[in-house]
């Protein structure tokens, strides 16, 4: 019989005795080290994803003004270049006032509606 | 456990704590629910995820400090015995009791326990800075709620040998002041340092009502904290205890400070309290639903620190007071001090727990606050066996540091510290746009709903316009009210 390498316990037969259940007994400070030093990781890591995300909001709402982002609800996901490329003539053309913009059609082949 | 008896004592009692947990889930529900119906359509997935992330950062910051706090501070430090007792070492993240351990079955159930009003502690700040507050700021501000400053409070005021209790006769068994007005505090604190949402005071200060895109989801998410708020009382409790002393053994059920009440006392008074806030809240705000809802909130909060003894009628009536409070001062305060509370978080847990706090102090003089730890040696009075007695200046002074002290203070140093490197507000014309920007999108795509969100578009229109392509620290030529982010800082440059 080949006895296997145990990461804790190898016997529930005197269930008295036994403490604690988890594997890797005696290493909890460094779980601990690991789970803060993650925890702040986190922290870190979503402000400057945020950072990065509001300069490129500022970076398109420069580009197409803050007034037709909200007329687009102010995400990339409706405002395609395709659209901004629409606005840009509308703006040449001095018609900038709010108003229905039909777009490229969408892979399903309908066309979205931006702005009303 | 070889005694059957005993094992059915501590495996009951498990479960019991068990269930109240799953209970209290309800509650975050209901925070969920609430504030994504109270947000504008624009701002939806990013409320809901501000409060769906505060779950996993409270949770494992919960574990790695706050419970050690709860057990580690109960002396004050120093004003009734050492620093930090020996019976913290049991709550250390590094403590074998801390995991599944054959020899405990309650520290992982009692933790849960704390940590879902702990949960709600950060939720209730969560809900009065929607629409323009930075997630990463508001978490960073969860943590410190959540898993700080709160346990500080429960460790002198929610613990039958904290300090609050020992020497002022603090009493709050429902947690009126323990949860609701540290956190009211807190949210004061925040929505003070950001300053109000774009366009909510008119240039003469006139106040501009922001509907929220869906008050019916907003009072479903009402009463499903309703719900949760059931589990949380008998979570308050000890289920089975010898509370007999000298005379014998008596077993009862206990409130937070190991003194008798029972399941049957909290639920007539639960139902009174709720019940006199909705009807008066009903009558105040002219049946305006979320008000009357939010009534019903106010009055279980007021009454909530001492649901453990009161008469189901002053329940009732404390209820109905507390939630004509709330309504009134949020309205007052708004209007006088142009101060935006998005969902009246302020003054349903604030101004109520606060309320709640103080009238206990009257309401229960005199009665036992917890056994104590060195006879006699309360400050504003003991009981005829030298127990701590409960009273107006304790409890009075106690309001003041849960609100106060506790609540609003550290709060709004994180505030300012945050503001102070313009990590704390997003950038004027993403509020504009909309929270969604970029990482969510529209949050309902198929509707053609107007985006006219109540008559407030011309506002919102008027301040685009305004922001000349970015220069957005501006807005028709007037610095905007409370914090500025860095991008519109380095666009004022």
């Amino acid at each position: 019989m080949i006895t296997a390498v145990g990461t804790g316990l190898d016997s529930f037969t005197d269930p008295e005795s036994i403490t604690v259940l988890y594997p890797f007994a005696g290493w909890e400070g460094l779980f601990v080290i690991v789970g803060v030093l993650l925890w702040i990781g986190w922290h870190v890591r979503q402000v400057r994803a945020e950072n990065k995300e509001y300069d490129e909001a500022l970076e398109l709402y420069e580009r197409v003004g803050v007034e037709r982002a909200m007329h687009f609800g102010g995400s990339t996901h409706l405002v395609t270049e395709e659209d901004i490329e629409v606005v840009r003539a509308e703006m040449a053309e001095g018609n900038a006032g709010p108003g229905p913009v039909e777009t490229a059609p969408d892979s399903d082949g309908s066309h979205r509606t931006a702005g009303a | 456990m070889v005694d059957e008896l005993g094992a059915l004592n501590v495996l009951f009692t498990e479960f019991y704590y068990w269930v109240t947990v799953v209970f209290m889930f309800l509650i975050h529900v209901g925070f969920c629910v609430y504030e994504v119906g109270s947000a504008r359509r624009k701002n939806l997935q990013h409320t809901l995820m501000k409060n769906i992330m505060l779950i996993p950062l409270v949770t494992v910051t919960f574990f790695f400090f706050g419970w050690y706090i709860y057990f580690a501070l109960p002396n004050g430090p120093g004003i009734t015995g050492g620093i930090i007792p020996s019976a913290a070492d049991v709550a250390a993240p590094w403590s074998d009791a801390m995991g599944p351990n054959m020899q405990d079955r309650i520290n992982g159930v009692f933790w849960a326990a704390f940590l879902l009003f702990s949960w709600t502690a950060a939720s209730i700040v969560s809900g009065a800075i929607i629409e323009r507050v930075r997630l990463g700021a508001f978490l960073m501000v969860a943590v410190l709620v959540g898993s700080v400053t709160w346990i500080i409070d429960a460790a002198w005021g929610w613990s039958p040998n904290g300090w609050m209790v020992q020497r002022m006769g603090y009493h709050d068994a429902y947690a009126s002041g323990v949860i609701h007005a540290i956190a009211g505090g807190a949210a004061l604190a925040m929505v003070i340092v950001l300053g109000p949402r774009i366009g909510k005071f008119g240039p003469h200060g006139e106040v501009r009502n922001i509907r929220p895109h869906n008050v019916w989801l907003s009072c479903v998410g009402l009463l499903l904290i309703y719900t949760g708020f059931w589990g949380f009382y008998a979570a308050c409790n000890i289920p089975i205890l010898d509370v007999g002393g000298e005379s014998g053994t008596f077993f009862s059920s206990t409130n937070i400070y190991l003194m008798p009440t029972t399941l049957s006392a909290i639920t007539f008074n639960f139902l009174m309290s709720l019940s006199g806030g909705l009807l008066a809240g009903f009558i105040v705000s002219k049946a305006d639903p979320f008000w009357t809802l939010s009534g019903g909130l106010a009055g279980i909060i007021a009454a909530s620190a001492g649901n453990d003894l009161y008469h189901p009628v002053q329940a009732m009536l404390i209820g109905a007071i507390g939630a004509v409070l709330a309504y009134k001062l949020h309205f007052f305060v708004e209007r006088r001090f142009r101060i935006d509370d998005a969902v009246g978080a302020v003054a349903v847990h604030g101004y109520a727990g606060f309320f709640g706090v103080v009238i206990a102090g009257f309401m229960l003089w005199g009665y036992p606050a917890a056994a104590p730890v060195t006879a006699n040696a309360a400050w504003f009075g003991s009981t005829s066996e030298g127990f701590p007695a409960v009273n107006p200046l304790g409890n009075l002074l106690g309001a003041v540091i849960m609100f106060f002290v506790l609540g609003f203070l550290p709060t709004y140093g994180l505030a300012k510290l945050l503001d102070k490197f313009g990590l704390l507000r997003v950038p004027r014309a993403v509020e504009l746009a909309g929270l969604d920007t970029h990482s969510y999108g529209n949050a309902y795509p198929y509707f053609q709903t107007s985006e006219a969100e109540g008559g407030f578009e011309d506002v919102e229109r008027s301040a685009a316009a305004g922001i000349s392509h970015l220069v957005a620290g501006r807005l028709n030529g007037a610095e905007p009210a409370g914090s500025t982010s860095r991008e519109d800082r380095r666009a004022v440059k």
